[in-house]
């Protein structure tokens, strides 16, 4: 599913943010990727999302080199991933249902699938009953729901997460985690950025350490 | 969650996931129309601030446009009153005078024919000197040649067609000179041209005004989106989606601009209105002043509509292809 050749990114006003990483996830792999902060985890994340574009090596996502890919085709792209940012970026002019429904929206579905899709999505993260709530009006955690469930609700292939639990206490980051599990049980590759080593050797999933910019240490690479 | 999702494995289709259907097209036109409505309607101030200025500028080159329209059509009357004078020479008798008019009644360029006989034009002379015995002054004599005023068919005072149609009478065999004013023509003509360059110049330059407005308007809204728009395009949306709210932002502008500017336009008409008509009575001339018309309406409505678009356009692609704008 994602395949790191030699990557190395180069910011012009820092240093290496990933220095000749080779890394292979295969399809239907949950893997973490942890290190302290400015270790390169969310460079890699940024990679993958084609935020940006690495400075030298091969990123091959879904079996396309994200170098080559024509910028008409990112949109299409991006709508295999699903997203998951710790500070949860939704959109907050609008309600529930809309902030979890724009990907499909974006994606050009029918109101009837969108709807359908939405519930469901709201039903697998508990939040069903509030669609018309604004997300000012939500507790963190329950933000971080509304996120996860528009990460999942177009059924991408990878799901990406960045910090997810960087601003939940430890209950809700283990509901958080679950949830990510379960995506992964259906057959989903899942890739989360974390710095809370502790969190991710809980579960019985891949981790991938990094320090400066390179893979220090990758254990579970067969779970 | 496994009887709610289920995940296809495999490489990414970067084919669009759904072909193309025009209620679904439809539909997200609405939507973006209806929640850009919202947008502007919930910071009515500044709404409202925007669509004024453009509005001020929309009203000014469309109501220079009525008064020259209406210039053009008071003008037009004086046109019909723009004569030549053709001087018979004296030899000439009532009869051939009168041939020379009907073979002038067939002229292309001639509205209209009069002809004022040696005698009509004596008593004339009479009656404006009010000397009785004229006769007498002229000792029996009648010195006045027969003339014919010829009114041209033109639809502007144009000096080089009245020039063209003196050269071709005063050619004619039985014709001695004939006299036109020329200076007047060349004035109004002169008005009448400057009139229109300055509101095809106000045309030009408040239309910029106005897409400048509209696209400086829209840029703002874009800068305090920026966070917002990233978000988006992470979840797949395409330029085309990200600009459509903003475009109809734009076309909101520009419609409403239009319809105050008709507003204000139609009321500085009405305001003119009594002046000019107490003006006209005293020319005793039979000009009715015309104010906004329902199609120039619809046309300044739309070039609104056109500018506003335009102008978030342009704002829209700059913005989206900036090199600070989340990718």
């Amino acid at each position: 599913m994602i395949r790191f050749h030699d990557v190395t990114m180069r910011y012009p006003e820092g240093g290496d943010a990933l220095r000749a990483v080779d890394l292979h996830v295969p399809p239907g792999q949950m893997a973490f990727i942890t290190g302290h902060s400015g270790a390169g985890k969310s460079t890699m994340l940024r990679l993958i999302t084609l935020m940006e574009r690495c400075s030298r090596g091969q990123v091959v996502v879904g079996g396309h080199n994200l170098s080559r890919i024509r910028t008409r085709h990112v949109p299409l792209y991006r709508r295999h991933l699903g997203v998951v940012f710790q500070d949860h970026r939704l959109l907050p002019e609008h309600t529930v249902f809309d902030n979890v429904a724009l990907p499909l929206v974006a994606a050009g579905y029918r109101h009837g699938q969108v709807r359908r899709r939405v519930r469901a999505a709201l039903d697998l993260v508990g939040l069903l009953g509030k669609e018309r709530v604004r997300p000012v009006f939500l507790s963190g955690g329950e933000q971080q729901r509304v996120g996860i469930a528009r990460a999942v609700v177009h059924r991408p292939l990878l799901l990406l997460a960045d910090e997810p639990t960087g601003n939940l206490d430890p209950d809700l980051s283990r509901d958080t985690m679950a949830l990510f599990g379960r995506f992964n049980q259906i057959g989903g590759t899942v890739l989360v950025a974390t710095h809370d080593l502790a969190l991710a050797r809980a579960m019985p999933h891949r981790i991938i350490t990094l320090s400066e910019g390179m893979i220090v240490d990758d254990t579970g690479a067969d779970t | 969650m496994s009887k709610r999702l289920h995940l296809r494995r495999g490489t990414f289709d970067l084919s669009p996931g759904t072909t193309f259907d025009l209620s679904v097209w439809m539909a997200g036109h609405g939507q973006s129309a209806v929640s850009s409505l919202g947008r502007l309607m919930r910071r009515p101030i500044a709404t409202s601030v925007t669509v004024l200025a453009a509005a001020v500028a929309l009203s000014f080159p469309f109501a220079l446009y009525i008064m020259l329209d209406n210039a053009h059509r008071a003008m037009g009357g004086v046109d019909r009153n723009a004569q030549l004078t053709v001087f018979l020479r004296h030899d000439i008798d009532e009869s051939q005078t009168a041939s020379i008019a009907a073979a002038l009644r067939r002229w292309d360029t001639v509205r209209q024919v009069r002809v004022v006989t040696r005698a009509e034009a004596l008593a004339e002379y009479q009656r404006m000197t009010g000397f009785d015995d004229v006769q007498v002054l002229f000792e029996g004599e009648n010195p006045l040649p027969d003339l014919i005023v010829v009114t041209p068919r033109i639809e502007t005072p144009d000096r080089a067609t009245l020039a063209a149609l003196r050269d071709r009478l005063s050619a004619q065999s039985e014709v001695d000179f004939v006299e036109i004013d020329l200076v007047w023509v060349d004035r109004l003509a002169a008005i009448i041209e400057t009139l229109r360059r300055i509101t095809q110049a106000l045309f030009v330059m408040l239309g910029l005004g106005i897409l400048l407005i509209s696209g400086n308007t829209i840029r703002l809204g874009i800068e305090s989106r920026r966070e917002e728009i990233g978000i988006i395009r992470l979840f797949g949306a395409t330029d085309a989606f990200i600009r459509r709210p903003f475009l109809y932002i734009g076309l909101w502008y520009g419609l409403t601009a239009g319809g105050i500017a008709c507003l204000l336009v139609a009321g500085t008409t009405r305001l003119v209105a009594g002046p000019v008509e107490r003006l006209v009575m005293l020319y005793s001339s039979d000009f009715e002043l015309v104010g906004l018309q329902p199609w120039s309406a619809v046309v300044v409505i739309a070039a609104g509509g056109l500018l506003g678009l335009g102008g978030a356009w342009i704002a829209v692609a700059r913005e989206l292809t900036e090199e600070s704008m989340p990718r």
